[in-house]
C-alpha cells in the first residue's frame, strides 16, 4: 500500500476492522511515518472525546415508566385470565352435559343424580335435587 | 431475560444511542422508551440469533427510520440521511459538506464542542459514530443494525471522522 492509501485505511486500522495482512503492513508503517502517527493519535483523541462527551443515563422518569410496565409484562395476568376462561368453559360444558343427559337420557342422569345426593348424604350434606 | 433485566440493562444504552440519532433529549427519551417497549414485546420471540445489545439498537434504529420517514420529523429527510425507501443505500455518497456558519465553537467547552459537531454530523453518518464510538460496533454489526452495506459503514465512519476532526481543531488537544 502506498502512504496515500494507508492513511485511507487508517481509521479501519484504529478499529480493528482490518485483516491480519493489512494490520502488519500498516503497523509497519506506522512505526517509521511520523504523519500517519498523528493521524492515529488524533483519531484517538477523537475517539476519546466522544465517549467523554456521553450524555448523563435514561432519564430517571422515563426508567421507571418502562420498570413498571416490564413488571406488568412479567405478571402472569394473562396465564391467569387464560386458566379462568377454560374453567368457565369447562363449567358451562358440564352445565350443559347435564341439562342435555336429563333431557335425552333420563335414566342415566337419575342414576348420577342417585350417586351425587348418596355421597352428599354420606358427608352430611342435603342433596339439592331430590 | 425478564422485560426487568431488559429494562436495567439496556434502557442507558438505548437512550444513549437515541440521544445520539436524535440529537434531542426530548425525542431520544421518546425513541428510547418505544423502542424499549417494543423491545419487551418481542422478547419471548428473541432467539438469541444476535447479541442482546445489538438486538435492542437494531430496534432503536428501526424505530428512528420509521420516524424520519413520518411526517411529523419530515425536515429531518431533508437533511439527507437516510433515503426514504426502506433504508437502502444511496448508489454516491454526497460530497462531505461543508461547516454550517451555525456551528459556532469559540468558547465552547470541549464538551459542548464535541456535542455541537457530533449534531452536526448527517443522521445516518451521526448514526454510526455512535455505534462505533459509544456502543463498540464493529462494522458487520453496525451494517446490520443500519441495514447498510459494510463498506457503506467503513468509508462514511472514515469521512466523519475527518469532518468531526476538522471541525474540532484545537478542541481535540485540550484534556
Amino acid at each position: 500500500m502506498t502512504h496515500e492509501e494507508i492513511k485511507e485505511s487508517l481509521s479501519d486500522y484504529f478499529d480493528g476492522q482490518l485483516g491480519p495482512a493489512g494490520t502488519v503492513e500498516i503497523s509497519a508503517h506506522v512505526a517509521t511515518c511520523p504523519e500517519c502517527r498523528a493521524e492515529l493519535d488524533a483519531l484517538s483523541a477523537l475517539s476519546a472525546g466522544i465517549k467523554e462527551s456521553l450524555p448523563a443515563p435514561a432519564p430517571a422518569a422515563m426508567k421507571e415508566r418502562l420498570l413498571a410496565r416490564a413488571r406488568q409484562e412479567n405478571k402472569p395476568l394473562f396465564r391467569s385470565a387464560t386458566v379462568l376462561a377454560v374453567a368457565f368453559a369447562a363449567l358451562i360444558l358440564v352445565l350443559m352435559a347435564g341439562v342435555a343427559a336429563k333431557k335425552y337420557m333420563p335414566t342415566l342422569f337419575s342414576s348420577v343424580q342417585g350417586m351425587i345426593n348418596g355421597a352428599a348424604s354420606t358427608l352430611g350434606v342435603s342433596g339439592g335435587n331430590k | 431475560m425478564s422485560p426487568e433485566e431488559l429494562i436495567e440493562k439496556y434502557s442507558d444504552m438505548a437512550y444513549c444511542l437515541a440521544l445520539r440519532l436524535t440529537g434531542n433529549a426530548t425525542e431520544a427519551e421518546d425513541l428510547a422508551e418505544e423502542a424499549l417497549i417494543k423491545a419487551m414485546k418481542g422478547l419471548p420471540g428473541f432467539r438469541g440469533d444476535s447479541e442482546p445489545g445489538v438486538w435492542v439498537s437494531r430496534i432503536v434504529a428501526n424505530c428512528w427510520k420509521n420516524q424520519l420517514r413520518s411526517p411529523r420529523l419530515a425536515f429531518w429527510r431533508r437533511l439527507g440521511g437516510f433515503n426514504s425507501t426502506d433504508g437502502e443505500e444511496q448508489t454516491v455518497d454526497p460530497p462531505d459538506p461543508a461547516p454550517g456558519p451555525e456551528l459556532q465553537l469559540e468558547g465552547a467547552s470541549r464538551r459542548e464542542a464535541f456535542e455541537k459537531v457530533l449534531n452536526s454530523l448527517e443522521p445516518r453518518d451521526r448514526a454510526i459514530v455512535a455505534l462505533r464510538e459509544l456502543d463498540g460496533r464493529s462494522y458487520t454489526e453496525i451494517a446490520g443494525i443500519l441495514s447498510i452495506p459494510e463498506g457503506t459503514v467503513r468509508s462514511r465512519l472514515s469521512r466523519a471522522r475527518k469532518k468531526l476532526r476538522g471541525l474540532l481543531g484545537g478542541f481535540l488537544e485540550e484534556k
